[in-house]
């Protein structure tokens, strides 16, 4: 119910669609890869300096994380696949001799699997968020506005909770 | 700009990252003392417990205090400890996951010290040793179960002396049954008495009879070969079971020699009285000779072990590895060993299990002058760990150990104790492929000993350490590194092994003379049997002989004197006829 309301509120606020499909895009990444890896610490700075929807990316860090669980082993294959490469050896023997090669962690399949994986959903992610959110408020902002389900919702004490805060 | 670029944004990324900085370094020393707990966790496989773990930035080093590794194959002891470790760490290279440490270290380090309470084992030991039931004269076995249990001689000896028989007695009868009957001897003879003997007037009949006579003279040759194969198959199988008869007639003797100390006393108890005596201590000691690579060698961390902790996270693919940079060097170190009040100083140089990386072996370095407790201690070593396994050098010279009150051993049954003696150590060890290979002596001077036993035995052996004013022990170290095998040996085992056997129970005694028998009835009734199928060969080697002597003295029968005299007297009546005599 308060991931719901997040998103209604990010909707149907005056937020642009691309700081709201940026959000999904980035909390995506956030939410498929490991937490504590030095990747996550720039899209981090991206979400905090950029005009990035808090919001979206908060409700699709929770979903992405979610998915992450059923999609791990996945994603460990790819990560093998890819490091495992032959004709990619070079770059990756030159980048583990880095400081920030070891920092990084990307020699760890499930760490190189994610965000390969986050990456190359990222463009699809970001257009079909930005497609949606735009396809919502044209057509389906005013009637949900109507729909009785959201009068409940905003009448619950989660949703006014949330706008005393702020959120 | 501002439509992209969020400004409070920024200063919260820097307040976030502050936090986690913040948290990361008022909490740092917890996270270092996590971190190496269950690193050498891992490694040892047992309980690791640091009291305290400091650090500081410039330079950037830790200290670890009051750090316990417990035995995993002792619990209620630490494998190792040590009071203070300090550890002065390059921080660049840690970026590469290199501990690069320039200078180590560790005060007060003590091996196989009691815990204060057992430590936990998490990986059990490779191999219990159960300790021997020694010293239990109670528990003598029965004769049997000694004729059952041991190798015996006359056992052997009777195996033998049967596979000898079994493969020469098939062969020995079966070439007597091809000899000559004594009938078919004499028919021969007559035969043969026929042929020289008739005068033959017709030139004809004379003829047939010579080509009887070399037909005769074809099977003689025959059945002459027959009985010279019998002898020599004879003559070979007397000639192997022979020195096996005698064997097995010596065997009982032999073997009761070795059985009577299982009566006596415990075998193994009399075999290894030193290493018994010697006890527990025996154990510190060797810990004390191969302390160099027990320092060194948990040091350098397990990544297989690592690798598989990590798996459930993903796997770790490894790239070759650029950087000369070892994984952990300790470039010099400082290690001070703590025995009774004394401390031992020791340098080490280049500590590493990448010898190939840095192109030098570890050294270590023990040179201790006089003190209170040792007149001196000098340990020189160096060791290099590659691909094909350890390869290692170490000589130790030690004189005028000073031992006091030094309880050895304290069983139910027997306690020893050095009241006082001066100990010294000279020797050498090789470790090559991870197997080693040394020797030394230990001897103990101006020895005095304490000891008391239970039983008949232990009483014995007390007695004997009592008397003893020095001893001289051979210890040989042999086995692969992880699992070394330390034997000691001594002239006390001997002479135990004497003193028991003269002090026997009158149960002990009667045993003995039990087992005398059984061995020798054993022995005797291999013996009586073999014996007599030898005396049968030699009886058909005897006939065979005379058989043979016949047959050559039949083939030496000249038919040709016949035919010869019959050509004479041709020519007789031709010159009668031409000269008209």
């Amino acid at each position: 119910m308060y991931v719901f309301a997040k998103l209604l509120k990010a909707l149907h606020s005056d937020a642009g669609p691309w700081s709201l499909a940026f959000g999904i895009m980035l909390g995506m990444i956030f939410g498929l890869t490991p937490l504590i890896k030095l990747h996550n610490l720039i899209i981090l700075f991206l979400v905090l300096f950029c005009r990035v929807n808090l919001s979206t990316f908060l409700v699709s860090w929770g979903v992405f994380s979610v998915l992450a669980y059923l999609l791990d082993p996945l994603m460990m294959n790819l990560g093998e696949v890819i490091l495992t490469s032959e004709s990619l050896q070079g770059i990756w023997t030159s980048f583990y001799n880095t400081g920030f090669g070891r920092l990084s962690q990307f020699y760890n399949t499930l760490t190189m699997g994610s965000l390969a994986l986050s990456l190359a959903l990222s463009p699809l992610v970001l257009i079909a968020s930005r497609i949606l959110v735009v396809k919502y408020r044209l057509h389906v902002m005013a009637w949900m506005d109507e729909w009785r389900v959201l009068q409940v919702i905003k009448s619950s004490r989660v949703y006014q909770m949330y706008q005393s805060f702020g959120g | 700009m501002n439509k992209i670029i969020r400004w409070p944004g920024l200063l919260g990324f820097f307040g976030i990252v502050g936090l986690i900085g913040t948290v990361f370094f008022l909490f740092l020393d917890t996270w270092i003392k996590l971190a190496a707990t269950n690193g050498l966790e891992l490694v040892t496989g047992a309980e690791v417990n640091i009291e305290s773990v400091s650090h500081s930035f410039s330079p950037f080093g830790v200290t670890f205090e009051k750090v316990q590794l417990t035995d995993p194959n002792n619990p209620s002891h630490n494998q190792v400890q040590a009071d203070k470790l300090t550890a002065q760490i390059a921080l660049a290279p840690l970026l590469l996951d290199k501990i690069i440490i320039d200078d180590l270290t560790m005060s007060g380090v003590a091996f196989s010290q009691p815990r204060e309470s057992t430590g936990r084992v998490f990986r059990g030991p490779e191999a219990t040793e159960k300790r021997n039931k020694i010293f239990d004269p109670e528990r003598i076995p029965s004769v049997d179960e000694i004729l059952a249990r041991s190798p015996l001689k006359t056992t052997k000896a009777m195996e033998e002396v049967q596979a000898s028989y079994d493969f020469h007695n098939e062969n020995v009868k079966t070439k007597y049954a091809q000899l000559p009957s004594q009938e078919k001897l004499k028919e021969y003879k007559a035969k043969l008495e026929t042929l020289t003997q008739t005068d033959y007037k017709d030139p004809l009949k004379l003829a047939e009879a010579k080509k009887q006579f070399d037909t005769l003279r074809e099977e003689l040759k025959q059945d002459k070969q027959k009985i010279e194969d019998f002898t020599q198959a004879a003559k070979e199988a007397q000639k192997d079971l022979g020195p096996k008869l005698a064997e097995l007639r010596l065997a009982p003797e032999q073997d009761y020699a070795q059985l009577q100390s299982l009566i006596a006393g415990d075998q193994a108890a009399i075999q290894d009285v030193t290493r018994m005596i010697l006890g527990d201590k025996a154990a510190v000691w060797s810990n004390y000779l191969l302390s160099a690579y027990k320092i060194a060698v948990p040091l350098m961390g397990n990544s297989e072990s690592e690798q598989e902790k990590q798996r459930a996270e993903g796997k770790w693919i490894a790239f070759s590895d650029d950087a000369e940079l070892p994984d952990i060097w300790i470039k010099k170190a400082d290690i001070s060993l703590q025995w009774q009040q004394e401390v031992i100083a020791s340098k080490w140089l280049n500590i590493t299990h990448q010898h190939d990386r840095i192109g030098k072996a570890t050294t270590f370095n023990i040179d201790s002058s006089a003190s209170a407790l040792w007149q001196s201690l000098k340990v020189d070593g160096d060791f290099r760990l590659s691909d094909v396994g350890l390869a290692a050098n170490q000589q130790w010279d030690l004189k005028g150990i000073k031992l006091q009150q030094i309880s050895l051993m304290e069983e139910q049954k027997l306690t020893t104790k050095v009241e006082q003696a001066l100990m010294g150590s000279r020797g050498s060890l090789g470790v090559n492929n991870g197997i080693m290979k040394g020797s030394g002596n230990i001897d103990f001077k101006q020895l005095s000993m304490s000891a008391t036993g239970t039983n008949n035995v232990t009483k014995v052996i007390a007695e004997t350490l009592t008397s003893l004013n020095s001893l001289n022990i051979k210890t040989d170290i042999a086995g692969s590194f992880d699992q070394p095998n330390v034997s000691f040996s001594s002239d006390l085992d001997n002479q135990l092994g004497k003193t028991l056997l003269t002090n026997l129970s009158g149960d002990q005694t009667s045993k003995l003379g039990e087992l005398r028998a059984k061995l020798d009835a054993k022995a005797q009734n291999a013996l009586g049997d073999k014996n007599t199928q030898m005396t049968q060969w030699l009886d058909w080697q005897n006939i065979a002989q005379g058989d043979l002597g016949s047959v050559e003295n039949m083939l030496s029968a000249q038919f040709n004197n016949a035919l010869e005299k019959e050509k004479d007297k041709l020519k007789d009546k031709l010159k009668d006829k031409l000269f008209g005599n």
